[in-house]
């Protein structure tokens, strides 16, 4: 498989009146053509500021202090201007979780969606229109016409987001990034847009990074997961090896809080510590149910638990 | 909460610099008025030999017209404008906080009437108004405050009539409501302590308008009546004199400036400080 | 629709209460009104009669409908110190405030656009820093202070512009009455953009971390491209409302403008009214520009509904 996207050692920080946060204190992982890679964790955790700096989409205050974005071996953090804004959009696409606050309330969809694909697309009005007419019934759309002249408000929830999603397939992109697509919807719809990446991803051979604190949706989709925690990756593995065979006590605890139908043991999930750990430990350090006398002095490196199957913590032993 | 408020003042000026100068800028004005004594010039004491003379080391901001000291008048113009601000913005306060706490908390009809009273004063242009009350009123300190704080209470009542409104729905003090507490004392417990924050912002942008108005009904000679010192009417006063002595209309109008400009940086610091972005 | 309907009632109950308040001040000015009419040789049956024709034995809620009828009807009254009607008056000098104020209306938008999108897209940078500064000063500024030191500076030390009136003796053209403007325009502007800029600078902040900004810069627009095109038109929709609001204090501030520079406007007329006891004058002149602060306000109610698809389609 060919290497499409490489995150490499990411450092991010936020910088305001009263110092510094530091949102990402280590990220990085690989993205191979048609993956479909989850990054879950609970908010705060850094997912979102990490995926947003691959296109280098932080607010003023957010500065990326270290690492390397590398798409198809070119880092994107290093880009000019221009060279940035050809990657935005049209190599790489992103979708978010408000869909309403997502598209400008002045402007209908028809608008946006026309004048999007003539930015990446050297076509004229009607082709640009015609073609929006096509991505809006790609992607699940009964009435495309109606939905071009329509105000972002006046459109479902579901609705907006398949707008979205047809925005960023407008001009084919290598990767779809997808932070919290379907947080803001109903379940049945969150199942249906899920299912529309899942679609869309075959049928493209695009790569697809879905961001979520849900791993239910991971596990309906994702081929391959990265647990985040702390502002760094805890875990990283096949979808099979960290549902069946989780490693950290962060992930465990993870999925042992998903509620479960018919009830069972729910463990009770410890609550989020918004204490400033030292940077150089372990995030889970203060609420992990096994700390040794190791964790309080170093940060664990990986260690490799399967192939593929990579695990920030000191603890190495065998399934509980 | 509350130690979280003056954590956050102490780190809203320790930030910002000028916050600092705006803060210690009143302080001194407020000294400065209320020491005004302790500059031994009789604000109103003529000299005939002393007309007109520029800035020297007897008297630093020089002498008016009727050879009276500047410095001394600009002292005590000061006192009566921060008064004026001052008992104003109280005022004001206090009627926006009656009349918007009775709005939001029994509504309806009541609230209806109440809050078009407030349109209705809100779109008279204020200092129109002003001045037609002074055609009725003796001019003098009270009357000022009495006509500044009556046009200027509608913004605080506004904020005040908001917040109580969308407190109502809270749970402590739809708990408060039930468990029997009287409506008074929830408004005065519950919903006051809530809203003061934006009420002392509201209330210090208040002073500084409530000296702009009085300064400029001064100017009009509206206001605070000779002899006694006022800014406002000095510098009505300084246009006669305007090419032989310019800095009879500078002092006065740097001053307003300053005071002004000082109350409206401390009032947008304190709301940094308290609503936070 | 409905809304619509419920924003004008509301503008005429405004307006009911004004004019309560205005009646109200009417009767409580000191003097009684039959005495401007009265002659030393007339009989007291006389006035008494004249008392009665004037409609002032009614009961006072009589008084005030017979009144309010008039000014519906346009008729302000008569001017006690020249006998004119009230309305002519103020017609004869609504041209030049309303120049004045237009103008400075139009200017302080223009800068506040400029200005105000600029430093709210570079949020503490230097320019933001010095349009902070700018707009302090513009609001805190003592606006008849600000016209005597440009006296002082342009037209007593520098002899550039003509310091008060609106045109000079015997010269009607316009190039003369720009002249005369610059002055008053200058400090009504100030205090003006001033507050505009603010407006623009927060709702521009707002605009700018909002998501559509982040979707737009992911899909590849320029940063000129998302302000002009996405963040100028949702920060201009509050300034409708901005503007409207700011009509009252423009009054405020045009009355003492044109005080300082001898403007021939409806403020100037209002301070001679004031000063001169000239109670229908002042009422009349009370009436109308609320009236136009209660129209302004609606036209901008309207405007932002028209610019705003979320309320167009919601409510009509």
């Amino acid at each position: 498989m060919e290497k499409l996207l490489e995150v490499k050692n990411l450092k991010v920080s936020f910088f305001t009146d009263r110092g510094e946060t530091k949102a990402v204190k280590n990220a990085g992982f690989e993205l191979e053509k048609g993956d479909f890679f989850g990054i879950v964790g609970e908010s705060g955790s850094g997912k979102s500021v990490t995926t947003k700096s691959i296109l280098k989409l932080g607010t003023s205050n957010c500065v990326i202090k270290e690492g390397e974005v590398l798409f198809e071996g070119r880092d994107i953090l290093k880009l000019n201007g221009k060279e940035l804004r050809e990657v935005r959009g049209k190599e790489i696409a992103m979708i978010f979780q408000d869909s309403l606050s997502a598209l400008n309330p002045v402007y209908t969809v028809g608008n946006k969606m026309v004048e999007l694909i003539r930015r990446h697309n050297p076509v004229g009005k009607q082709e640009a229109e015609r073609q929006a007419l096509e991505l809006l019934t790609a992607v699940g759309i009964a009435d495309p016409a109606k939905a071009m002249r329509s105000y972002p408000h006046e459109l479902s929830g579901g609705m907006r987001q398949r707008v979205m999603i047809a925005m960023a397939m407008s001009s084919r992109p290598k990767i779809l990034i997808a932070d919290e697509p379907t947080t803001a919807l109903d379940v049945t719809i969150q199942a249906q847009i899920l299912h529309l990446l899942l679609e869309l991803q075959r049928k493209n051979g695009m790569s697809i990074i879905l961001i979520t604190h849900d791993l239910g949706v991971v596990a309906q989709t994702c081929s391959r997961v990265a647990v985040m925690c702390g502002g760094y990756i805890v875990e990283e593995g096949t979808a099979e090896e960290i549902f069946l065979r989780p490693k950290h006590p962060y992930t465990r605890a993870l999925i042992a809080s998903m509620p479960r139908v018919g009830g069972g043991s729910f463990e009770q999930f410890l609550e989020r510590d918004l204490s400033d750990q030292a940077d150089s430990l372990c995030p889970f350090l203060n609420r992990c149910k096994y700390v040794e006398e190791c964790c309080r002095k170093t940060l664990p490196e990986y260690y490799l638990a399967g192939e593929k199957h990579r695990v920030r913590c000191h603890r190495r032993e065998e399934e509980v | 909460m509350r130690e979280n408020i003056w954590k956050n003042i102490k780190l809203g000026f320790k930030t910002n610099k000028l916050a600092i100068a705006g803060a210690v800028m009143i302080l001194l004005l407020a000294l400065i008025s209320i020491f005004a004594f302790l500059y031994p010039v009789d604000p109103n004491a003529l000299s005939a030999t002393e007309r007109l003379q520029l800035p020297t080391t007897l008297h630093p901001f020089g002498t008016d017209d009727m050879g009276r000291d500047y410095l001394a008048r600009c002292i005590y113009g000061g006192r009566a404008s921060l008064l004026v601000g001052f008992l104003a913005m109280i005022l004001s306060t206090v009627l926006g906080i009656v009349i918007g706490s009775i709005s939001g908390f029994v509504g309806g009809a009541v609230d209806a009437v109440l809050m078009r009273i407030v349109d209705a004063l809100m779109s008279l242009p204020t200092f129109l108004i002003m001045i037609v009350m002074n055609a009725y009123l003796k001019p003098g300190i009270q009357n000022i405050v009495l006509i500044i704080g009556c046009l200027t209470w509608m913004n605080i009542a506004r904020i005040v009539r908001g917040e109580t409104i969308s407190l109502n729905e809270r749970e402590y003090v739809i708990y408060a409501k039930i468990s029997g507490q009287k409506t008074t004392a929830t408004i005065l417990k519950h919903i006051l302590p809530n809203i003061m924050p934006t009420i002392i912002v509201a209330a210090t942008m208040n002073i500084a308008n409530a000296i702009l108005m009085e300064s400029a009904l001064s100017f009009f000679g509206l206001g605070i009546q000779p002899p006694t010192a006022s800014w406002g009417s000095m510098l009505s006063n300084s246009q006669r004199y305007i090419q032989q002595a310019p800095y009879l209309a500078l002092f006065p109008g740097l001053l307003i400036l300053l005071t002004v400009i000082s109350f409206n940086y401390l009032g947008e610091v304190l709301r940094n400080v308290f609503e936070p972005k | 629709m409905k809304k619509v309907v419920n924003r004008l009632i509301q503008c005429i109950l405004t307006m009911f209460i004004v004019s309560i308040l205005c009646f109200a001040l009417t009767k409580a000015a000191p003097g009684d009104p039959v005495l401007t009419y009265v002659e030393p040789n007339m009989s007291e049956e006389y006035i008494a009669n004249l008392r009665e024709s004037m409609g002032l034995t009614k009961p006072l809620y009589e008084q005030y409908f017979i009144w309010l009828g008039k000014i519906l009807q346009g008729n302000f009254g008569n001017s006690l110190m020249n006998n004119r009607p009230v309305l002519t008056q103020i017609m004869e000098r609504l041209p030049a405030t309303v120049i004045l104020m237009g103008t400075s209306m139009v200017l302080g938008f223009l800068i506040a656009v400029l200005l105000g999108l600029y430093s709210g897209k570079n949020k503490n940078g230097v320019l933001d820093k010095i349009t902070s500064l700018f707009c302090y000063v513009g609001i805190s500024i003592p606006t008849f202070w600000f016209g005597i030191m440009l006296i002082y500076l342009l037209s007593v030390n520098l002899h550039l512009l003509p310091s008060i009136g609106m045109h000079s003796e015997g010269d009607r053209s316009f190039g003369d009455l720009v002249l005369h403007m610059v002055m008053p325009c200058a400090v009504l502007t100030f205090a003006n953009a001033s507050q505009y800029i603010r407006y623009l600078r927060s709702s521009t902040i707002t605009e700018m971390s909002s998501d559509y900004v982040t979707v737009q810069t992911a899909y590849g627009m320029k940063d000129s491209g998302i302000l002009f095109h996405h963040v100028l038109k949702n920060a201009m929709l509050p300034m409708i409302t901005v503007l409207g609001m700011s009509l009252q204090s423009l009054v405020s501030g045009a009355i003492i403008t044109e005080q300082v520079f001898a403007w021939p406007g409806i403020g100037q007329l209002a301070v001679t009214a004031v000063t001169q006891f000239d109670y229908p004058l002042i009422m009349g002149i009370t009436m109308f520009t609320a009236l136009l602060v209660v129209a302004g306000n609606l036209l901008a109610d309207v405007l932002y509904a028209v610019f705003d698809p979320r309320i167009r389609k919601g409510s009509c």
